[in-house]
Parts: C-alpha cells; sequence; structure tokens
C-alpha cells in the first residue's frame, strides 16, 4: 500500500517521460497535455492500491496507455486491430546497403542516422497504427522489458513480441520515405548503373 | 549468409533489447565479432534504436508541471 502523501515526490518525476511518450500517442499537444493531466489524477485517485516498492513507472504506463487506448477506441468507433502489411527484415538497412554508392568517404548508413530530423522520427512512429506505436514507444522511447510491455498493455509477451518486431519494420519502411526525401540517400539511379 | 547468420538475425531484436539469457547473447556477440555482415547490421538496428529514443524526447511544458501540481493538491484538500 502506498501513501496518498507522498504521491506528488514519488510519481512526478515520471511526468517529463510520460508525456513525451503521451504526444506520440495523442499526436498533439493539448490532447497529450489532456492524457498525462488524467493519467496523474487517476493515478493520485487509486494510489492506495499501488503496491508500494513494486514498479511504478510501468503501473503510471499501464494507466496512461489504458486511458489513451480508451478514448482512441471510442473516438474510432472502429475497435479492431489494424494490420499492417509484411516488410522484410532490415528494411532501412538493406535499403541503404543497395541504394550505397561508390563513395566511401561518408557512410551512407551514417548519413541517414544522422540526417533524420526529430521531425521525421515523430512523423513516423505518429504514422503507425495504434496497436503497433504503443508497443514500440514502450520499447524504444520507454525502454521497458517485454515482460513489462505485456503487463502494461495486458498482452501475452509473445503478442509483444510479434508486434514489436512488426512495429519496427513498419517504422523503418516509413523512415526510408524520409530518409529519401531529404536526399539523404544516394542517388539510385547511380548506384543501379556500377 | 551461414546458419548462424539466420540464427543471429531471428534473435536480433531479443539480443538489442537485452531479453537473451547471458549465454545467449554471448554466442550471438561471439558471431558477430566474427561476421562483418552481421556486425554492421547490428551496429546499424542498435543506432537507430538510440536515435529514435534521442529524437523523441520532448520537454515538457512547465505550465503542465505545475498543472499537475495543483491538480494534485486539490485533490488533497479536505471537502
Amino acid at each position: 500500500m502506498a501513501d496518498q502523501a507522498t504521491f506528488e515526490d514519488d510519481a512526478m518525476q515520471f511526468a517529463p517521460q510520460l508525456y513525451s511518450a503521451a504526444l506520440r500517442m495523442a499526436r498533439n499537444p493539448a490532447d497529450a497535455e489532456d492524457l498525462v493531466q488524467e493519467t496523474f489524477l487517476k493515478a493520485y485517485r487509486a494510489y492506495h492500491t499501488f503496491e508500494a516498492g513494486t514498479n511504478l513507472k510501468a503501473w503510471l504506463y499501464r494507466i496512461l496507455t489504458n486511458t489513451y487506448i480508451n478514448r482512441y477506441r471510442k473516438k474510432q468507433r472502429r475497435p479492431d486491430e489494424v494490420e499492417l502489411g509484411d516488410t522484410q527484415d532490415l528494411y532501412l538497412y538493406r535499403k541503404i546497403g543497395s541504394a550505397e554508392s561508390a563513395d566511401y568517404s561518408t557512410s551512407a548508413e551514417e548519413a541517414v542516422l544522422d540526417g533524420l530530423v526529430e521531425a521525421d522520427i515523430k512523423a513516423a512512429v505518429e504514422s503507425l497504427p495504434e496497436n503497433f506505436r504503443v508497443p514500440v514507444l514502450l520499447a524504444d522511447l520507454e525502454g521497458f522489458a517485454y515482460k513489462e510491455i505485456a503487463d502494461i498493455l495486458d498482452i501475452p509477451i509473445g503478442t509483444v513480441m510479434s508486434r514489436l518486431h512488426r512495429g519496427r519494420k513498419a517504422l523503418q519502411r516509413e523512415l526510408y520515405q524520409y530518409a529519401k526525401n531529404r536526399g539523404l540517400l544516394p542517388d539510385e539511379e547511380v548506384s543501379a548503373r556500377e | 549468409m551461414s546458419h548462424n547468420c539466420d540464427d543471429a538475425l531471428e534473435r536480433m531484436y531479443l539480443y538489442i533489447d537485452g531479453e537473451l539469457t547471458t549465454e545467449s547473447a554471448e554466442a550471438i556477440k561471439v558471431h558477430i565479432n566474427d561476421c562483418p555482415p552481421c556486425f554492421d547490421a547490428f551496429h546499424f538496428e542498435e543506432r537507430l534504436k538510440i536515435v529514435v529514443r534521442t529524437r523523441l524526447q520532448e520537454e515538457v511544458p512547465s505550465e503542465l508541471m505545475i498543472r499537475l501540481k495543483s491538480i494534485i493538491r486539490s485533490e488533497t484538500l479536505p471537502d
């Protein structure tokens, strides 16, 4: 049992991280702030049910993701989960490799990793369907273990792994388009002639 | 692509996400250190994960922090 009197000291430190995740879930600042506020209010009210000494960060994320998913699914009026087309493994890496020119002075991989700006990464993440976006955020942004993600989302660990895998591949397909549009990839025609 | 490469790539995300046992992770490490194509691919995916994490960080609005505190404090007030 956790003491409500210590909630502010215990939980407030996680607010900035929760906000980063909330913004990618809600996709706009006003809704993200709303989501974080509702999360903290619910967490405060339920804090007496939190078992002190267990994972507070994961507990807060569970409230955040449940709040988001409930809202989102209500708004969509489409409870079905979206599927993703199949994408090959190492999609971005292989795409860069196949476009690589004979210029060895800079690595094409580094050029892409350095050249993708914040806005590209954010937009690419936001393009993922919700049921893939949330596991990717929990793993890549927050660094939660698979077991923690399974507990947060109330899904089996095998489902976490498969959504994460497919979500990351879809993310790479998006990032490839951003890299291409920014001219970060060597001219494909040039490499095609090699 | 050897059988070892297939095996390593199959478990690449488990390795990068720190989900393997020490023993399995060690076996993959031995392989990638000995196999330049796998080394490059793993290195790229590891870098990408860091790039994604870093560039998704947001500055939390200070007004939000103030609002969160005031919400909690108004909840603690006796009715």
